[in-house]
């Protein structure tokens, strides 16, 4: 146990003395980044026949066992190719592309899924392009149909070939221009519905973005331009609305078989072109999450705007539920003397 | 018949070329002349009376030219005549030859002289009439530090009575008339002492004297004597090297760093890193009791007080059977276990800490030590922090700890110990005034332990028994944002030793031990959930696989041990040693049993080069949160390894001992956490397995110059390699494996430790310049550590963070390590006692070592976290 301790110890001086790296804060952007990648629906359910339902549930209660990949799925009792459904699913692909500068390029982008490794895809398994297009600054969307066979050689990939779940990883790849592409990936989870009441998860929305000046109750109107406006170096607190329906409940199953009800913890990112956050980023803690009916606990960071200007600056804000579910809300603030 | 020799002083004269001379007696008119002041005799030597003349009565006397130079010596004796016998000539010459005098002046001037002189022999013929003798009593001691001197000669001159002190600095002259006496002591090391002696009648005189050293050596002697030979390698360091060691602020267990095998740790950490190996697979030992940290955090000082210190031994490998429980090396820190002889203690005040020792005989028959210390780094970096005008909040560690040890011969044959320790270590966040208060920085860290070990060893007639039984608690508590833990552990073990001479060349060693300890810990950790989601065993995607859920531990444990060991000598030249230990670990869980042989060889091939080797077998039990059933797995068996060493040790010039090792460990069975590896067992995932494996190899050279009295040093050099298969994990502490995606490395491909350093090379030396000054340098030179290149990154869209893109594992290294350390110490003896002041500085030439890499967010921009600064250290000492 002190050996724990001595490291926490190591990591606590280097933690410390990295904070002198003078690295750029992750939240300002500067150049082409990607923010945000959102898929709809974030979940795909898979009905199970009852035989095959039933056959899985003996199977898991007589003690799975089995290594992550390979191996024949119809011995194991899961599921086999002919019993897979033959089928592709349509889903809905969005990104979120950021640029410190002005930008009207527009870049070739590709979206594969597959089974990753590393930032890969694996090379021994299928890994179909799944979209092709262009995207520019902003948001982009493009529809996307995940083959059958894709999703067979994931859920083989899966520690549990697929019976608590799977995960097909959309990889995509957008030619800046540079020696290497930039790479984001983003995980559709797919469920085996054993019972038929499986409540699929869906995106959260970020229903609007309150901007106050610190300490003071009133927040700050839009001006005539329907942009917030605030002065030179003043503080603001920036505050991120969800629909209270969007912190959702679900349910998992113990590797007991027991059921549990779990609730979103639902995080903000948040990301600016000029100004400075109190906090580098959203933390995935549960206690920094945004809690509609706790305004105590919700992530109130303060917002410093820039000293030199007039200026524009463009924040981002970005939700994630930590099940694949995903949003984002863009908010330009006029800076004036 | 006594007899006594007379000298007298007859006449003087000056023979100066140009000088007026000096007619005391004659009261001639003196021209106008300088001033001329004769010399006087500053120390007189008697003259041994030649036996048979004192036996007849003779008289006599020798009439000399004596040449005094300029400083008092005499630099020639010409003798002009000897009255009542030639046999007197060469005593009188002799004696003369050894008078100092304060030289002649010549208006003020020292100059050298010629006189004329007479010594002669007179015999007493009175008789003298004798009281009844006195006894003279008393002790010679070391000026200073009061440490006895042995072996110094005490002489009555004028009874011509001569002792030596014993064993313990005592002395004693039975049968000494009253009177008046010049006593002088003389001894090799020390300076003349000429003192008086005044023996009244019916009376003892008890006479304590002090003797300066001619070189200021407040330490214990140092003992030159042959290594152990039941070992293949064990390097003892003795206290002088323990405590001035640079770089060390005068800590004996960091002097440790310097060995061969030991690899350096960063920022000074302290982890015990020995051929490679992981912390946890070597264990530290003060007198044969296990403790759970040998140094206070970040670069503290070592948990026990110097002052208690006799002997560290350090085993990297092929450890004898009374050491258990690690798979690379042992440190075991001896206690002193002689009797104290007089009161004695020491205050020492630095930069970092403060520290107090004290020690007395108690009655006869028993000793008391006691030892205290605790530090204030986290103030000095405040107000260094303050002092540059810096904002912020670091870390800083606070520390103390606490020792007594008592002990008593029951007998010449028992004797009877008590000894206690605690240390406490924490971590405090320094902030600056502005900072205070900071809610995004929350952080609460301490540990501590404290042992209580009771004593008997009872030595019989080519046998002995010791029994040692000692309670242990260790308290850890730990406080994050919203992570907390607070735990104890406790243990009663005891642990019975017996050696038996079964023949003149043959020595057995049994030893049996066995404990029972219990855990209690509380909190809100991070444990794995008991459900699967998907997509979290790839990379840390967007629901965490831990979440901080209540923690109630209650947990009991024991182990059982036994070991034998046989030393044979067939013949003068060769020793080997076989043995055996066996180890039962019994956990909530299960047991774990483990089954040790052990082989060293050893051959005298001439007196000054010696041949060794040794292979055996080395088990550990799994660490307790590896068995646990929700974080690991009961099912785990012990870690495993095999020692193969090889080497020579030569004695070169009586002064300089060469030690030459060549090593080969084999490590099987290395628990790891498997979590994150993608196996199943029984419908869950696999926590921990002993799929891990590894091996180090290499070559140790150590060469010692003897330390004398002015100078101690050494070169160490370790060249080695160490690896690691299994795709990481190792006991919390190996190198992640994000870049091999789901099913974690291939359990075949070996990679670099992350404590692998091809070359660490150390060198030590320290040189006494007289008058107290002492002073000298530390230099080492280390490989950097193994790094996989980053070369690039991804974005991962569901927790909005990127990950690195990683090259050929361990392909690079950081840069390579350099630090030159110094350290002068002065000290003043005074009659009872020693005073000292010294600076201590780390990394003198301020080099900026890379400890760590870091990067930005997005794995574009890095920065080389350096190491500890130049760290100077000024310190008071006083001892007496």
């Amino acid at each position: 146990m002190s050996a724990r301790i001595l490291a926490v110890m190591v990591l606590s001086a280097a933690a410390a003395a990295a904070c002198e790296s003078g690295f750029e804060p992750e939240y300002l952007v500067k150049d082409l980044r990607v923010l945000a990648a959102s898929v709809d629906p974030p979940e795909l359910t898979i009905p199970i026949p009852p035989e095959v339902a039933q056959r899985l549930r003996e199977r898991m209660a007589a003690g799975f066992e089995g290594e992550g990949a390979g191996g024949d799925m119809a011995d194991r009792g899961m599921f086999s190719p002919d019993q897979f459904p033959q089928f592709s699913l349509p889903v809905s692909f969005s990104v979120l592309l950021a640029d410190g500068q002005e930008s009207t390029r527009i870049y070739p982008f590709r979206l594969q899924a597959c089974t990753l490794e590393g930032s890969q895809c694996a090379a021994d398994a299928p890994a179909p392009v799944v979209a092709e297009g262009t995207v520019g600054v902003g948001e982009s969307t493009v529809d996307a149909q995940v083959p059958s066979d894709a999703l067979f050689a994931a859920a083989q990939a899966d520690m549990f070939m697929g019976y608590y779940g799977f995960a097909v990883w959309l990889r995509g790849e957008i030619d800046a221009g540079e020696a290497e592409p930039m790479v984001f990936v983003k995980a559709l989870l797919v469920y085996p519905d054993f019972t038929g009441d499986r409540v699929p998860n869906r995106n959260p929305a970020i229903l609007d973005i309150l901007v106050g000046e610190k300490d003071k109750e009133e927040p700050v109107p839009l001006n005539a331009a329907g942009r917030f406006e605030v002065k030179l170096g003043s503080e603001h607190r920036v505050l991120p609305f969800l629909a209270p329906e969007d912190r959702e409940r679900y349910t998992v199953v113990t590797y007991e078989g027991e059921v549990l009800e779990l609730e979103e913890y639902l995080t903000v990112g948040l990301y600016s072109t000029c100004g400075d956050f109190d906090s580098t980023r959203a933390s995935e803690e549960p206690d920094m999450a945004f809690d509609p009916e706790d305004v105590e606990k919700t992530l109130a960071v303060t917002w410093t705007a820039p000293s030199d200007g007039p200026a524009i600056c463009t924040i981002w804000f970005v939700v994630t539920d930590g099940r694949g579910g995903e949003d984002w809300h863009i908010l330009d603030v006029d800076v004036t003397q | 018949m006594s007899s006594k020799a007379i000298a007298g002083l007859a006449a003087l004269a000056l023979l100066m070329p140009g000088a007026a001379v000096l007619a005391q007696e004659s009261g001639a008119e003196e021209p106008k002349a300088p001033v001329v002041i004769p010399p006087v005799l500053r120390s007189f030597v008697n003259a041994v009376y030649p036996a048979d003349l004192a036996k007849e009565g003779v008289e006599g006397a020798v009439f000399m030219l004596v040449e005094i130079d300029d400083t008092g010596k005499v630099v020639k004796v010409e003798v002009q005549k000897t009255e009542g016998g030639d046999a007197f000539t060469q005593p009188a010459v002799d004696a003369v030859g050894q008078f100092v005098f304060d030289p002649a002046l010549v208006d003020g001037v020292p100059m050298g002289v010629r006189i004329g002189y007479t010594y002669r022999f007179k015999v007493e013929k009175k008789e003298v009439k004798r009281e009844p003798g006195q006894v003279v009593d008393g002790a010679v001691k070391e000026m200073g530090v009061g440490l006895p001197v042995i072996g110094a000669e005490v002489a009555l001159m004028e009874i011509r009575l001569k002792t030596t002190t014993d064993a313990k600095g005592k002395f004693k002259f039975s049968n000494v008339p009253p009177g008046e006496y010049s006593a002088v002591v003389t001894h090799a090391e020390y300076k003349r002492l000429e003192t008086k002696f005044s023996v009244q009648a019916d009376k003892t005189l008890e006479a304590d004297l002090l003797l300066e050293p001619l070189i200021e050596n407040p330490y214990e002697t140092v003992v030159r004597g042959k290594k152990e030979e039941s070992v293949v390698t064990r390097y003892v360091l003795e206290q002088r090297a323990l405590e001035t060691v640079p770089g060390t602020f005068g800590d004996p267990v960091r002097v440790i760093e310097t060995l061969p095998g030991v690899a350096r740790s960063p920022y000074g950490v302290g982890m015990l890193v020995i051929r490679g190996a992981m912390p946890q697979s070597s264990r530290a030992f003060i007198d044969g009791v296990d403790i759970p940290l040998l140094y206070h955090f970040l670069a503290g000082p070592s948990v026990l007080n110097p002052n208690l210190i006799d002997t560290i031994e350090y085993y990297p490998g092929n450890f004898p059977v009374r050491y258990g429980g690690a798979i690379a090396g042992i440190v075991n820190v001896n206690p002193k276990k002689d009797r104290v002889d007089g009161l004695g203690g020491e205050v020492d005040i630095n930069l970092l800490n403060a520290s107090g020792y004290v020690e007395s005989p108690i009655g006869e028959k028993g000793s008391f030590r006691a030892g205290v210390r605790r530090s204030y780094v986290d103030l000095v970096i405040l107000a260094a922090l303050e002092a540059a005008g810096e904002t912020g909040t670091t870390v800083a560690p606070v520390y103390y700890d606490y020792q007594a040890d008592f002990s008593y011969n029951l007998s010449d044959n028992d004797r009877l110990e008590i000894f206690y320790l605690g240390s406490m270590d924490s971590l405090a966040l320094v902030s600056t005034a502005e900072q205070e208060n900071d809610p995004d920085i929350d952080l609460t860290a301490v540990t501590q332990f404290n042992r209580l070990v009771g004593s008997w060893t009872h030595v019989g007639n080519g046998w002995s028994l010791d029994v040692r039984p000692y309670f242990g608690w260790d308290g850890v508590t730990m406080e994050t944002a919203n992570i907390t833990m607070d735990g104890d552990i406790y243990q009663v073990v005891s642990r019975q030793e017996l050696r038996v001479d079964l023949a003149d060349r043959l020595k057995w060693l049994l030893g049996l031990e066995g404990g029972y300890g219990w855990a209690d810990f509380t909190g809100n950790i991070p444990m794995w959930n008991d459900y699967y989601m998907p997509a979290q065993d790839v990379v840390g995607s967007h629901q965490s696989q831990v979440d901080v859920m209540p923690l109630l531990l209650e947990e009991s444990y024991g182990g059982v041990s036994t070991y034998t060991e046989l030393a044979w000598t067939p013949w003068d030249a060769l020793k080997l040693i076989p043995g055996f230990r066996f180890d039962l670990w019994i956990h909530p869980g299960g047991t774990v049993p483990m089954w040790d042989p052990r082989l060293i060889v050893r051959y005298q091939v001439l007196e000054s080069l010696a041949l060794k080797g040794g292979v055996g077998k080395f088990s550990q039990a799994p660490d307790p949160q590896f068995t646990d059933e929700k974080y690991g797995n009961p099912d785990l068996t012990a870690q495993w390894a095999m020692h193969y060493s090889g080497g020579a040790e030569v004695r070169l010039f009586e002064t300089v001992d060469v030690d030459l090792l060549g090593f080969y460990d084999d490590w099987h069975d290395l628990t790891r956490f498997t979590r994150e590896s993608g196996q199943v067992e029984n419908g869950r995932p696999l926590l921990a397995d002993n799929g891990g494996w590894g091996r180090s190899y290499g070559m140790e050279l150590m060469v010692k110059y003897l330390p004398t009295d002015y100078f101690y040093g050494w070169i160490a050099y370790t060249l080695s390699r160490s690896e690691l298969a299994g795709g990481g994990g190792f006991g919390g502490g190996g190198h992640d494996d994000e870049d091999h995606g789901a099913g974690g490395s291939s359990e075949d491909e070996l990679s670099l430790s992350p404590f692998d350093q091809t070359h660490i090379l150390s060198a030590v030396g320290s040189v006494k310049l007289g008058r107290g000054w002492e002073t000298g340098l530390r230099l080492r030179l280390v490989s950097g550590s193994p790094e996989t290149p980053i070369v690039g990154s991804f974005y991962m869209a569901d927790n909005q963070r990127y990950s690195p893109i990683t090259g050929a594992r361990d392909s690079e290294r950081k840069p390579m390590f350099f630090q030159l350390d110094f350290r002068v110490e002065k000290a003043w003896t005074f009659e009872t006692w020693v005073l000292s002041a010294y600076l201590d500085v780390q990394n003198v030439t301020n080099q900026a070592n890379t400890e760590f890499i870091t990067w930005d967010y997005r794995f574009r921009d890095s920065w080389n976290v350096p190491g500890i600064p130049i760290l100077p250290s000024f310190g008071v000492n006083g001892r007496f």
